[in-house]
């Protein structure tokens, strides 16, 4: 990063992995305020969504939706309105109601059972931030959240007056400012290899990919990746990176583009996506002729 | 397939590993600065005992692996941890500030390291790490910031707070 004044970083552990800054752009106090609010609307974002967190709004989502509307926060109630456009958009293909496969599978905590036939479209929304399920349902924001916040921590920054910025969350991450950073994506092979698939000004890429993730179930090997369809995962053996102009489009759209593969070019071009597939072999299919350096 | 483009170089470059590369956010001082605000922090020498180290882990359920803390403690009363836990190749150097009761004040992550070329299999690998450590440095090979891949989970990092809340109770609580 060619920094324009002092350079500013700090790392913290929130959303379950390894959130970063990096920042110039802005006298050094302007720099430590905006970072210290954007850490403080991440946290808040966990606090909200948290599969983990037996006190987030999600997990009263999960207990009490079915039985009687709940008031939401603006932040979940935001997150579900994009979901559920992600949702209509991508034919089914996003649908953040898997959390009954992933918990059985020991993924996220909860033995919730969901109705059998259950899905995206029995999360009812009103224009009061209050939620409702049509049927029992156990949501898992997991796919979509971490982008969300890289957002709004993005949001704060730049209302703070900071001109060059790098947010990261464990690979979530976007970039604020006319330089343009170079993006390294891991090679799924995992071995210390790294593919510069990309450079980023004002924009965001999140990648999926199973090499940290697969678990044995029985005599299978599953990853968090469910194909919604069939309620079955997808361990495919690429890293799927997705550049779109949010963080949160952004995360959604890998999950999208890993279930569904290379017919899901038309829905990267609807939400102004681009995506970069390393397949373990090392080849790197780029969805957009437009994008090619 | 439709109209995807096969990447070739110069988009596609792979940067090589079998080095050790680190992502740097924040030095001790920074840290202490920022948690501690105002303060002055001076250093302690504390190394757990056998009964000690055998004590925070049945409090906390998380091994002890290095019974010679890096502890300073701050004008206000606080304390201030440097301490290490794994990360996925390597280790991540991170910082908890407590209060003076005890209570966890926040947490720093100041630096990430990854090595690849060696087993991940943990007595061979720390003897690798330890002959580093003392010998020459871990050679830095490129700068490779701004990554994106599979989600490193912070659970170690969890686990570290937990020791060391344990070791707060055991070896510091007047």
């Amino acid at each position: 990063m060619s920094p324009c004044g002092p350079e500013f970083a700090r790392a913290r552990a929130l959303l379950g992995t390894l959130v970063s800054m990096r920042l110039s752009g802005a006298p050094q106090s302007t720099l430590e305020a905006a970072s210290s609010a954007a850490f403080a609307r991440i946290a808040r974002v966990q606090a909200l969504m948290s599969a983990h967190d037996e006190r987030s709004e999600l997990t009263r989502l999960n207990r009490r939706a079915h039985l009687e509307p709940v008031t939401v926060a603006r932040e979940t109630h935001d997150v579900l309105c994009l979901a559920a456009r992600l949702h209509a958009a991508t034919h089914g293909l996003f649908d953040p109601t898997t959390g009954a496969v992933l918990a059985r599978w020991g993924f996220i905590p909860g033995a919730r059972r969901d109705a059998p036939g259950a899905g995206f479209t029995d999360v009812l929304l009103d224009d009061e931030q209050r939620v409702r399920f049509a049927r029992p349902l156990h949501l898992d924001l997991g796919g979509i959240a971490k982008g969300y916040a890289v957002d709004l921590a993005m949001e704060t920054l730049r209302a703070h007056g900071v001109g060059q910025a790098v947010v990261n969350a464990g690979g979530d991450l976007r970039v604020l400012g006319e330089v343009a950073e170079p993006i390294h994506v891991r090679a799924p092979s995992d071995d210390g290899r790294f593919v510069c698939v990309t450079t980023l000004a004002n924009a965001a890429l999140a990648t999926s990919a199973c090499y940290w993730s697969t678990r044995r179930v029985g005599r299978a090997r599953v990853a968090p990746q469910i194909d919604p369809r069939s309620g079955r995962s997808c361990p495919r053996a690429w890293s799927v990176s997705v550049q779109a102009p949010t963080a949160a489009v952004a995360d959604a759209l890998t999950k999208v583009v890993m279930i569904g593969g290379l017919e899901t070019g038309p829905w990267l071009r609807a939400f102004a996506a681009t995506a970069f597939v390393v397949t373990r072999a090392g080849d790197v299919l780029c969805s957009s002729e437009a994008s090619v350096a | 397939m439709e109209s995807w483009v096969r990447l070739t170089i110069p988009a596609a470059i792979v940067l090589t590993g079998g080095q050790a590369w680190a992502e740097r956010y924040a030095t001790v001082e920074e840290a202490q600065a920022r948690l501690f605000p105002g303060e002055s922090l001076s250093p302690q020498t504390l190394t757990l005992s056998d009964q000690q180290a055998q004590a925070i882990e049945k409090a906390s359920g998380v091994r002890v692996r290095v019974k010679r803390l890096k502890l300073w403690r701050a004008q206000g009363g606080g304390w201030f941890f440097v301490d290490e836990v794994l990360g996925k190749h390597e280790y991540i150097t991170w910082a908890l500030a407590l209060d003076p009761d005890g209570a966890v004040r926040d947490l720093e992550v100041l630096e990430y390291r990854e090595t690849y070329g060696y087993e991940v299999r943990e007595a061979k690998w720390r003897a690798q790490f330890r002959a580093k450590r003392h010998g020459a440095p871990l050679r830095l090979d490129h700068d490779v910031r701004n990554i994106s891949g599979a989600t490193l989970s912070c659970r170690h990092i969890a686990d570290g707070v937990k020791r060391l809340l344990a070791t707060h109770d055991v070896a510091l609580r007047p």
